[in-house]
């Protein structure tokens, strides 16, 4: 179990939970990922930064296999993603993603929304799934909103209900691909409330963004990604106070 | 009052008919053609014609050589469609109650005019359970069913009409294909090319979008390789070779006609649906099948639950043209020798008694092709008005 | 039993890399014994081309240009009937423009009766299947005509009878008249690509050639030294109806367009015009409403606008939509074989009759059909990239 209050982790378990050895990934010529090695520990935040190209949306794409690596291995909860996984799917519902873009299905009613993955991988029926889906929906502060569709909702709705589809599965890591990207300032609030409530409970978490502050509250580490190469990696002291590389100070001046 | 009303309709005519110079000429000139082709059409229609040849010959027109007595097999059908008609105007139509009887009243005339006896009965039997349908299904909150369960017993209840009518044809001896004829034969192969091409077009549109090379091409060199030829060059192939091509195990080579017709109008369809679903699965942004693959979901519910529905509520308008397409397209088999309802039209106009009538004859049967692809144009532009948010 | 099965199967569903050899394996074998089963059945008919340098043994009446005889070989019979087809397509297509373009922007005109009789004109054509329309043309319309005997005359320059139209025409003495048209479409190539070759020079000169002049210039004057050169001559030809014996009546001279070849012409241009002329009403109503309020504030006349604004900024969306139209109108004129107009796939079929060898018959007619669809694709391409706003 996890032990957590403000900015004084205990992080009682050393579990690895993800590990990364020299991840390459190529697309076509351009190589994206030029060998990142890394590790993540069950229950630690981290969160991953960087200027826009430097490969942190298709570093933690990959470890979902929505993209493949070429080279390297990764990692999770002990067993090694590649080709030969097996039962991939399994896998890949002990991992939730958030996507900038939110990707709800738009035909679909929210309640629909967040049961359906439970009802098609994990057999719930359906009272269970749905009653699940309004426990998650008072989680993420909107139960009233059950019955309609996507696109009835403000876009900082639109991505609690993402949180809560991706949480509906129960996973053991939850990765955040700039999920305040893309909504308007006022929504932004809403939404990292949601995920530091979500931190604090001890959950693993993955999240690139451009949200220092939240950063600086709930993560236990943070990843300064460019040009495909982890840069930096430390705590909220290490990086933002004394940052050992050129290119981080330059980053972080032109972001702080 | 009086006064604004006929004061707001010679404003309308003026500025509307004869708002300067040009447009006034044109509206004369128009309404001289109009009244001259109204009043032609209208002398001809009741005054000049000879509409015993289409009287005589109805049944000829509506089942073509379809074996007598054997007629039984189609009620239920006609019963079930007027009832499900009935209840789909109830439920997604805004026809109010004046337009509907007026509608009953003018086909009841017709049927009335053509028919006799026995076969009036029916068609006003079905006429009656369609109307007692659309009541019923108004008043669905008095009997405590929720409006989407009502829809769905519909959607169920047209679904089921295809396969009840090929049930009820072929039990108990059954009527072969080789003698279905006139509009029930041009029915029949619209339904059976719709509904094919419905299962396989969208099949083949995956296929073609599929990461599977092996997948791919075969279904990119079906997809263009029947849109290579005209639909007409096809039935003729089916007629001409397909029964060398086809084994003679369980007598396949030796198939009825018809059936190759439906083979080939299936297999045609599905090409032109696989090209419409796949713009509208182009249209649908690559972070939906993300979402999927991110929760787990494998590929099957995947493309069941979120990728189909999607791509084809996308391209629904399309979808209904290329219905309206193969409705027209029945007629082609009129190349084949088939009688279907333009062959039935020019037997009738063979029959040594009604040499000449053939004006009579073709503007009836236009007259029922018109019918039957207006309504679904119709449909198609309720549907898209329909389309907003979730189901319709 | 079943239980081995599942297990077997979600074995080997279990990583992606048996899933994706499962797939090749299955969908590849499947592929190879579909293409050796064809391949068997196919060897079993006639595949040679020689049949096609045998006389054809039978005779056309519907040509113009083409000195056809029923003792030519059968290649000459089905190029006459592809030269037929060609013709009816182009005089189609522009027709059907001409008809599309006036009824869809009348469907657009501030005139309520004339909005009104095009739109009926449109639901009317468009519900109505192509083939019942040319089957209605021939059958009821020009097979009525009175007969040569009593034809009609319109100032003894246009015969009308149930054997066609007659109208004055060109005398072409057709010794080299293939030569004469091949050389044509050269020298138009090679016009356009003097054209283009002046364009290159002309970016770096001052005073520029005028491009266009020069190779029209110059393809008129070959086209003179052509004709002069295969010894072609030009002479006008009047019909006339001669008699040679009672009850023996002839039209001489002029050109004579037979009913079956008027039916297809008339049935082709009025349907696919109805689909024009919806195309056209959606793209003048797709632009944006301030282009027709600029043009009204700077003063340009109704015609104007349409002219020089409306119709130049609807050509751009346009263009595709009607490309496909005129792929329709390649594809649709096949169904002049119902109706006895010998056009390539009638005369296939009679081919097909004789000589059997139907699949490399139908071989030829797909690649005769795909080659006219890319010239009409080609052309239009061009026309669209020249349409196409100066963008990036």
């Amino acid at each position: 179990m996890v032990n957590k209050d403000n900015n004084n982790k205990n992080i009682t378990t050393n579990k690895k939970i993800i590990i990364c050895e020299n991840v390459e990934k190529w697309y076509g010529q351009f190589q994206a990922l030029k060998g990142i090695t890394t590790s993540i520990k069950e229950g630690e935040v981290v969160v991953i930064f960087g200027p826009s190209g430097s490969g942190k949306s298709t570093f933690i794409r990959t470890l979902n296999r929505l993209e493949p690596h070429d080279k390297g291995s990764i990692k999770i909860d002990g067993i090694e993603i590649n080709d030969d996984v097996e039962d991939l799917e399994k896998l890949r519902s002990n991992v939730g993603m958030v996507f900038q873009q939110f990707n709800l299905f738009p035909h679909l009613t929210v309640l629909k929304n967040i049961s359906l993955a439970p009802q098609k991988v994990k057999n719930l029926s359906k009272k269970e799934s749905e009653g699940l889906a309004f426990e998650l929906l008072e989680r993420v502060g909107i139960p009233e909103q059950a019955y309609k569709f996507p696109g009835q909702l403000s876009g900082g709705q639109q991505q609690r209900v993402a949180i809560a589809r991706a949480l509906a599965m129960q996973p053991k890591i939850m990765l955040f691909d700039e999920p305040t990207s893309a909504l308007d300032p006022e929504m932004i609030k809403e939404v990292l409330e949601v995920m530091t409530k979500l931190a604090k409970s001890g959950m693993t978490m993955i999240v690139v963004t451009h949200e220092m502050g939240f950063g600086k509250e709930v993560a236990d580490r943070f990843i300064f990604f460019d040009e495909g190469l982890i840069v930096e990696e430390g705590t909220a002291k290490q990086v933002f106070n004394n940052p050992k590389e050129e290119r981080t100070k330059l980053f972080l001046s032109q972001i702080l | 009052m009086i006064n604004i009303k006929t004061n707001n309709i010679l404003f309308w005519i003026k500025n509307n008919l004869f708002n300067d110079l040009k447009g006034s000429i044109l509206t004369v000139i128009g309404l001289y053609i109009a009244i001259l082709i109204f009043f032609g059409l209208f002398k001809f229609i009741f005054i000049n014609a000879d509409w015993e040849v289409v009287i005589v010959n109805f049944r000829l027109l509506i089942l073509g050589r379809f074996p007598i007595g054997q007629e039984w097999r189609l009620i239920p059908s006609l019963i079930l469609s007027c009832i499900l008609i009935g209840m789909s105007i109830s439920i997604w139509s805004k026809l109010n109650l004046i337009k509907i009887i007026l509608l009953i009243l003018i086909l009841y005339i017709i049927f009335a005019v053509f028919l006799s006896g026995f076969a009036s009965l029916i068609i006003g039997i079905a006429i009656i359970s369609g109307c007692l349908a659309y009541v019923l299904s108004n008043s669905y909150v008095l009997f405590k069913i929720k409006l989407n369960l009502l829809k769905k017993i519909t959607i169920y209840g047209w679904i089921l009409l295809l396969p009840l009518t090929l049930i009820l044809l072929n039990i108990n001896g059954g009527v072969g294909t080789e003698r279905w004829g006139g509009v029930f034969l041009n029915i029949m192969l619209a339904a059976i090319g719709i509904s094919g091409g419905i299962i396989f077009g969208p099949l083949l549109a995956l296929g073609r979008n599929s990461n599977f090379k092996s997948i791919k091409y075969p279904c990119i060199a079906y997809i263009e390789f029947i849109r290579a030829a005209p639909l007409i060059g096809w039935l003729f192939l089916a007629r001409f070779v397909l029964p060398t091509l086809l084994p003679s195990l369980f007598e396949l080579n030796k198939i009825d006609i018809v059936i190759r017709a439906m083979i080939v109008l299936v297999g045609f369809s599905s090409a032109y649906i696989a090209e419409i679903v796949r713009g509208g699965l182009q249209s649908l942004p690559k972070g939906q099948r993300e979402a999927g693959m991110a929760l787990g979901l494998n590929e099957f519910n995947i493309t069941w639950f979120i990728i189909i529905p999607q791509a084809i509520r996308a391209v629904i308008p399309a979808l209904v043209s290329q219905f309206i397409a193969l409705w027209k397209d029945t007629t082609l088999v009129y190349a084949l020798s088939l009688t279907e309802l333009l062959g039935a039209a020019n037997a009738a106009v063979a029959q040594p008694d009604f040499v000449g009538k053939q004006i009579e004859v073709f503007l009836f049967i236009a007259v029922i092709f018109w019918a039957f692809s207006y309504i679904m144009s119709r449909i198609s532009s309720k549907m898209e008005t329909r389309l907003g948010l979730g189901k319709w | 039993m079943y239980k081995k099965l599942s297990l077997y199967i979600s074995w080997i569903t279990k990583t992606n890399r048996r899933r994706k050899y499962t797939i090749n394996t299955s969908s590849i074998s499947f592929l190879l014994i579909f293409t050796i089963y064809l391949s068997i059945r196919l060897s079993t008919l006639e595949l040679d081309f020689n049949f096609l340098s045998q006389p054809a043994g039978f005779s056309m009446l519907n040509q113009w240009l083409t000195d056809y005889q029923s003792s030519d070989s059968r290649i000459i019979a089905y190029l006459t009937a592809s030269f037929n087809t060609i013709r009816l397509v182009i005089i189609a297509i522009i027709f059907s423009t001409l008809i599309g373009l006036i009824i869809g922007i009348s469907r657009l005109s501030s005139n309520w009766l004339i909005s009104k009789m095009a739109l009926i004109y449109i639901n009317i054509f468009r519900n109505t299947p192509l083939l019942v329309q040319i089957v209605f043309w021939y059958i009821a319309i020009f097979l009525n005509f009175p007969n040569i005997s009593e034809g009609k005359n319109i100032s003894e320059l246009i015969f009308i009878s149930n054997r066609g139209l007659v109208i004055p025409w060109f005398n072409i003495k057709s010794q080299l008249l293939w030569i004469f048209i091949f050389g044509e479409i050269i020298l138009i190539t090679v016009s356009f690509l003097l054209r283009s070759f002046i364009n290159n020079i002309n970016n770096n000169k001052e005073t520029k050639y005028p491009e266009n002049i020069l190779s029209i210039v110059f393809f008129i004057i070959c086209s003179f030294i052509l004709l002069f050169l295969t010894n072609i001559s030009f002479t006008l030809d009047l019909p006339t109806l001669t008699s040679q014996g009672p009850n023996i009546f002839n039209y001489n001279g002029g050109l004579l367009m037979t009913p079956e070849f008027c039916a297809v012409l008339l049935g082709l241009s009025v349907y696919t015009g109805s689909f024009i002329a919806e195309i056209v009403r959606g793209s003048i109503q797709a632009l944006p409403k301030g282009q027709t309020e600029a043009a009204m504030s700077v003063g340009l006349s109704n015609y104007q606008r349409l002219t020089l604004i409306i119709l130049p900024q609807a050509l751009r969306i346009m263009i595709p939509s009607i490309t496909n139209q005129y792929l329709n109108v390649t594809k649709n004129s096949s169904l002049a074989v119902v109706i006895g107009y010998s056009e390539l796939f009638l005369v296939s079929g009679i081919i097909i009759n004789k000589a059997g060898h139907a699949v490399p018959m139908y071989f030829m007619i797909i690649v005769t059909y795909q080659c006219i669809s890319w010239i009409i694709s080609i052309g239009m391409n061009y026309l669209n990239k020249r349409v196409q706003l100066i963008d990036n």
